[in-house]
Formats: C-alpha cells, sequence, structure tokens
C-alpha cells in the first residue's frame, strides 16, 4: 500500500509531462516527452545495446567490488585486531583516502588500456575505503566478551577470525557493502563516460554526442533504476539473513 | 588428603602504573578433584578477578596459578568458564544447537559426530526442543542453560562460574542450582562457583571461600558439612546451615 502511495506522484507528472509535450506547451530539442523516450527505450532493446551495456557496466562494477571489498574487510579486520598494524599504517591510509577515486582514470588507463581491468582496478579502489573503515570500528565494537569466550573455549586465531570476528562484524560490514555497491555503479559509469568505451556510461555518451536526447534519456533512467534495485535486492537480503537473529543485527 | 587439582599461590593483581591500583592481594588457594568450592564477596571485592586468574583469561602480577601442577597462562579448555552475562557470551548468529557445536569445533570434533553429542548435552540441560531457536529466542534462564552446555561441551575438569544467577529470579535462580548441583555430581566434575550470595554459597558449596573487599584478599574459609543432594527447603532449614549463614554475615559488610 505504501508502495502504491509513492507512486502517485511519479505516475502524476509523468502524464503531466506528456500532456503537456503533447498540448505543445513544452518546445525543446533537449527535453522529451516520456513517449518517445519509451520508443527508444525499445530500440536500444532491440538492437542489443541495452542489455549489452547493462552486462558491462554490471560486470565491471561487480568485479570491482569484490575485490575492493575483499581487500578492505581483510584490512579492516588486520586493523581492527591489532592496533599496532593500524597505527603503522594510520599516515599511509589517510594519505592515499582522499584521493578521488577517479582521479585515479588517466593512471589506471596508462597502466591497463582501455578496457574492464582499468575501470575495475578505479571501482575497486572506490570501494576498498568504506569497508576498511567500517570493517576496522565493527571489529573494535565486538562485545570483548565474544573474545574472551573464544579464547576460553581454546579456538585457533583462523577459528576465531572466521566463527566469532566476522560474524559479529557482519551487520555492520553488510551496510557497508550497501554504500560501495552505489560508489560502484556511480564510478564505473563515470569512468565510462569519461574514458572508458564500453558499458551503460558509454552508451550514454554516445547517444547524446550523437543527438538523440531520447535514447541518451533511456540510458539515465535505465542507470537510475539499476542503482535503484541493486539497493533494495540488498536491503531485502539484509533484512532476511539478520532479521531473526534479534537486536544484534539491527542495533548495528 | 588428595593432591590439589587447582591452585593459586600467593596471587596478587595490581592494574594501571603510578598510582597502582591493588585488586588481589596475597591469595592462595587450591581446590581438590570433585570439590564444589564457593567464593562468596562483596560487588567489587576481585572476586570476578580472581576467577578469571584462575582460568587463565588474565595472568597474575604476582604469584601462579597452577592446574595439575603445571602453571597456567593461558585459557586451557579443561577449565571451562561460564560468564555471568549469558546474553553476551552467546553468539547471536547461531542456534542453540550452533552454540553448544563450537566448543566441540574448537576441540577438532568430527562434523558427524557433534549432532549426537549436541543433541545429549541440550538434553541434559533441558534444552532439547529449542535446538533450533537462537539465543534471542530463549528466557534468561534457558541461556544461562544454553551456556552451561556449551562449557560442558568442552570436557573441562572444571567449571568456573562467574555469579551465574545474579541476574535470573529467584525461582529460577533455586531451579537452576539444584541443576548444577546435579549435573556436579553426575559428572564428577570440579567446581568454582563464585557469588555475592551467601546463602548460594552455603547452599551449594562444600567449602565456602568469604572475601575481603580493598584490596580483596581471602577472609575466611569454611567446610560446608552439609549431606547431600541438598534440598532448598530443609536443607536451608538445617541448623547447621543458619550457624554457617550466621559465621560468614558478619564477615560481609551490609548492604553489599
Amino acid at each position: 500500500m505504501r508502495a502504491l502511495k509513492g507512486l502517485v506522484l511519479p505516475v502524476v507528472l509523468v502524464a503531466l509531462w506528456e500532456l503537456a509535450a503533447r498540448s505543445g506547451f513544452i518546445v525543446a530539442e533537449s527535453l522529451s516527452y516520456p513517449g518517445a523516450i519509451a520508443r527508444a527505450a525499445l530500440g536500444a532493446l532491440a538492437d542489443g545495446t541495452l542489455i549489452q551495456a547493462t552486462k558491462e557496466t554490471f560486470g565491471a562494477a561487480l568485479a570491482g567490488m569484490a575485490l575492493g571489498a575483499a581487500l578492505g574487510i581483510a584490512c579492516g579486520v588486520a586493523f581492527g585486531l591489532w592496533r599496532l598494524l593500524a597505527a603503522l599504517m594510520r599516515l599511509s591510509t589517510e594519505a592515499l583516502r582522499p584521493i578521488p577515486s577517479v582521479a585515479l582514470i588517466p593512471l589506471a588507463l596508462l597502466i591497463y588500456g582501455f578496457g574492464y581491468r582499468m575501470e575495475i582496478a578505479v571501482v575497486a579502489f572506490a570501494c576498498f575505503w568504506p569497508l576498511l573503515i567500517i570493517t576496522e570500528s565493527a571489529v573494535r565494537g565486538i562485545e570483548p566478551r565474544l573474545i574472551e569466550v573464544s579464547r576460553a573455549l581454546g579456538l585457533s586465531l583462523a577459528a576465531r577470525i572466521f566463527k566469532i570476528v566476522l560474524p559479529a562484524a557482519l551487520p555492520r560490514v553488510f551496510v557497508g557493502l550497501r554504500l560501495a555497491a552505489a560508489v560502484a555503479l556511480v564510478v564505473a559509469v563515470t569512468v565510462e563516460i569519461t574514458a572508458n568505451p564500453i558499458g551503460l556510461g558509454y552508451a550514454l555518451i554516445v547517444a547524446q554526442e550523437s543527438m538523440k536526447p531520447n535514447r541518451m534519456l533511456v540510458f539515465l533512467l535505465w542507470i537510475g533504476l539499476l542503482g535503484w534495485l541493486v539497493n533494495v535486492v540488498l536491503l531485502r537480503a539484509q533484512q532476511r539473513w539478520f532479521g531473526r537473529m534479534g537486536s544484534w543485527a539491527e542495533r548495528r | 588428603m588428595t593432591t590439589p587439582l587447582l591452585a593459586g599461590d600467593h596471587l596478587g593483581y595490581q592494574v594501571g602504573d603510578a598510582p597502582q591500583l591493588t585488586i588481589l592481594r596475597d591469595i592462595s588457594l587450591t581446590v581438590r578433584e570433585r570439590e564444589f568450592v564457593c567464593i562468596v564477596g562483596a560487588s567489587g571485592c576481585g572476586k570476578t578477578t580472581l576467577l578469571h586468574l584462575l582460568g587463565g583469561l588474565l595472568r597474575p602480577t604476582e604469584g601462579s596459578v597452577t592446574f595439575r601442577g603445571e602453571a597456567v597462562t593461558d585459557p586451557d579448555p579443561a577449565l571451562a568458564i561460564v560468564f555471568q552475562d549469558y546474553g553476551k557470551a552467546l553468539l547471536p548468529w547461531r542456534t542453540v544447537a550452533g552454540n553448544v557445536a563450537l566448543a566441540l569445533e574448537a576441540r577438532g570434533v568430527a562434523r558427524a559426530a557433534r549432532r549426537d553429542i549436541v543433541m545429549e548435552l541440550l538434553a541434559q540441560v533441558g534444552l532439547a526442543d529449542r535446538a533450533d531457536a537462537f539465543p534471542v529466542a530463549l528466557s534468561g534462564g534457558m541461556q544461562q542453560r544454553l551456556q552451561i552446555a556449551r562449557c560442558l561441551a568442552q570436557k573441562p575438569q572444571v567449571l568456573l562460574m562467574d555469579e551465574p544467577f545474579g541476574a535470573l529470579d529467584a525461582m529460577t535462580r533455586q531451579t537452576l542450582q539444584d541443576e548444577v548441583a546435579r549435573l556436579a555430581a553426575e559428572s564428577g566434575m570440579t567446581v568454582v562457583f563464585v557469588t555475592h550470595d551467601l546463602e548460594e554459597a552455603i547452599y551449594l558449596g562444600d567449602r565456602v571461600i568469604a572475601m575481603e573487599s580493598r584490596p580483596g584478599r581471602i577472609g575466611e574459609v569454611v567446610d560446608v558439612d552439609l549431606p547431600r543432594p541438598r534440598n532448598q527447603l530443609t536443607t536451608r532449614e538445617d541448623a547447621t546451615f543458619l550457624a554457617l549463614r550466621h559465621r560468614l554475615f558478619t564477615l560481609l559488610p551490609a548492604g553489599h
């Protein structure tokens, strides 16, 4: 019911937009109307560009996120468990972190050239930081009693990390993953718009440069929809996995 | 007299530097095999610290702890610790069965053998029908039972219990007292039981060690010569019980 209420405004706006365009109220080269965009969407779907570009962007974003998140979580656990290590690395990480990930595009281009690898590298860099920071603080925040329990039971270091530390930190790490997923999509599309000739970002820029505003808007709306979908899926997964275990997961 | 199973030799524990705070001073105690020893003292007297020293979670700044004649410097699976705050000591992401299985995993028990052992232990503490529930769905008494089951899964020789029933209501506490006494008698386990409840200490113990505060030190040690199995009604009305209560009561400061 709430979802339906939320749909009222967009539907009314789209209808008004369509009406205004058809009645000749809006006359502009750049701002099309819903009917024309829908036709352009069918076109992009029919010639395969939409699906191909989506695969490319998703592939690069997912691979980059997996790489960056894995490294971020690993470093976060290590920094969270060993304060000395964190203190030794503090200056280095604080110096690297402020670099905007998109500023690395020229460097990535020099190293890897065009293609997936440079895009994955930039996305991985962008996703590394949120997971490093969130995992480190999540590990620090683990109930000390649980660490004592793991010592009293005589768990090995590996067992302690995989059976106590990671599960205990997981609810917060998952929030970091949701954050990273949004960042991954944004960075992947940015890389494609500015440099890399693949994916949705490139399709968007090609449509714009070939003066096809309807087609451009199709890709724009599609990117927005994808970002929204990814978040919905991750949010559902979070509720499903952690919901049954009580306030432990929700508090974080 | 049998040789001591677990012993503390002139234990001292200080924290901080300049000014140092002495938590425990010159504590010597021995626990014999199959003995049920209760340590009673006011809050803040250092009895939890003493238990953590005995369990190897903390290292004494003076003296040493020995288990079967060997120094205890790290936690030993033969010494199981039941923590007071059961809610924090259980893994909320594991089911009841999964929490017990953790101790078996630490012991390296094969996966195929775990389920049977877990179910047997859960039956012992009366949780067999809740094996697949998550800890959050259990009452406080059940959560503490679960923690005890997990400690039993360690196959310990000594159960170190830190005010295990302090946060439970009176009815549940009495039930669990009898269950622990029964488990200890059946399994032949040695128990060191820390509490601030004098009557609980006398009711459960073969021996009661009363601690004095600031710094924590041993005040008095009394043998409890009451027949077993004990009974919540008759034991507590026994003349010996009342005499011990009277004797130890004066030792603990009022309003603790």
